[in-house]
């Protein structure tokens, strides 16, 4: 099975190392491809998404930069926190991931409006490792009661989730499986936990390599 | 007559052997991993958790040069001890990973599966 990780930071954004160290890394932890904003440098180790990473505190420049990016790259993200971002993330139908709905907040950053938006515009939410594991016990109990809270409206409303590491360093990584046994400590089955980490990032990728080439219709081909 | 009689094998829990790999800065001792995988166990989930989960980190299959080990719990713990080994980040002084290679129902699969605790120099 193909493990992909839709969120990893190299020294292009925000992270320590460069993207060849994160390839490596993720090609020792087995995973097929991971997603890193910025990241240009191309290995001969886990290939490297091209992707973007909307991060933006206005609802107008959410929905221009989103448009602008949008036939750029292969995915296309948007870091959450605040709840006007989180919610207009969740109504573009252009948007792929929104990234750490919870992140800076004493609550889960979704609501159910939310995340029905969410499963009808096809945008996955994120569970983020990084929020875990940098967090320590209190903190760490709101982190795990947001992301369970997500999880539950997810099921709900058949939103996709997808399970990352969030990594700014090579050793904030986590093979593919050992992300699923975090989903499934958030309330996912085991299935839907693994499908998280390999089948609905595959499928995003697939949709979108696919409208890119110039098939936007599944059966029609524009020249 | 000093010592319980063993449970029937019917009545015991299943157990499953976690096998894991260590990827560190530098290599790690045993008792370093078991200092933070315990760490992360009971901060995760805490002591009525591991008490169910019947957690036990196996000395005598420490691999030190592979950096290999085994994890022994119960059969209906296994992700929650998965979950619990991926969120160890830091083993000893060194910024680690640790990658579950696979999981077994004896110790004589892990060890022929997955050479764990195959070394004669392990301790």
């Amino acid at each position: 099975m193909d493990y992909y990780d839709l969120h990893v930071r190299s020294a292009a954004t925000t992270g320590e190392n460069t993207s060849g160290e994160m390839a490596a890394m993720a090609t020792r932890l087995g995973l097929k491809a991971i997603a890193m904003p910025g990241a240009t440098e191309k290995t001969g180790d886990a290939e490297i998404i091209s992707c973007h990473m909307i991060e933006t505190q206005n609802i107008q420049e959410l929905a221009e930069e989103a448009r602008k990016y949008r036939d750029n790259c292969e995915i296309l993200m948007v870091s959450g926190g605040s709840y006007e971002i989180n919610r207009a993330a969740c109504e573009n139908s252009l948007i792929d991931v929104l990234c750490h709905p919870g992140r800076g907040r004493r609550d889960s950053g979704l609501d159910h409006v939310a995340i029905k938006a969410a499963a009808d515009n096809n945008v996955a939410i994120e569970i983020n490792l990084r929020e875990i594991l940098e967090s320590y016990r209190k903190n760490r109990v709101r982190v795990l009661e947001g992301i369970k809270r997500n999880v539950f409206l997810c099921r709900k409303f058949n939103t996709s989730i997808v399970i990352t590491s969030g990594a700014h360093t090579k050793w904030g990584m986590r093979a593919g499986r050992e992300l699923a046994a975090v989903g499934v400590l958030a309330g996912m089955e085991l299935a839907d936990a693994i499908d998280s980490v390999s089948m609905v990032p595959q499928k995003i990728l697939e949709t979108n390599r696919a409208k890119l080439s110039g098939k936007k219709w599944e059966g029609m081909e524009i020249e | 007559m000093n010592e319980p009689k063993t449970l029937p094998a019917s009545m015991r829990p299943k157990k499953r052997y976690i096998v894991f790999d260590i990827i560190s800065e530098t290599p790690v001792l045993y008792k370093d991993v078991n200092f933070a995988a315990w760490g992360s166990f009971l901060s995760l989930l805490g002591h009525a958790g591991c008490a169910d989960a019947k957690i036990l980190v196996l000395e005598n299959l420490y691999d030190q040069s592979a950096q290999r080990g085994v994890v022994r719990c119960r059969s209906s713990h296994v992700e929650q001890v998965r979950a619990a080994l991926a969120l160890v980040s830091i083993i000893g002084e060194s910024r680690s990973i640790i990658k579950v290679l696979g999981v077994t129902g004896t110790i004589s699969s892990a060890s022929t599966k997955y050479d764990a605790g195959t070394n004669p120099d392990s301790s």
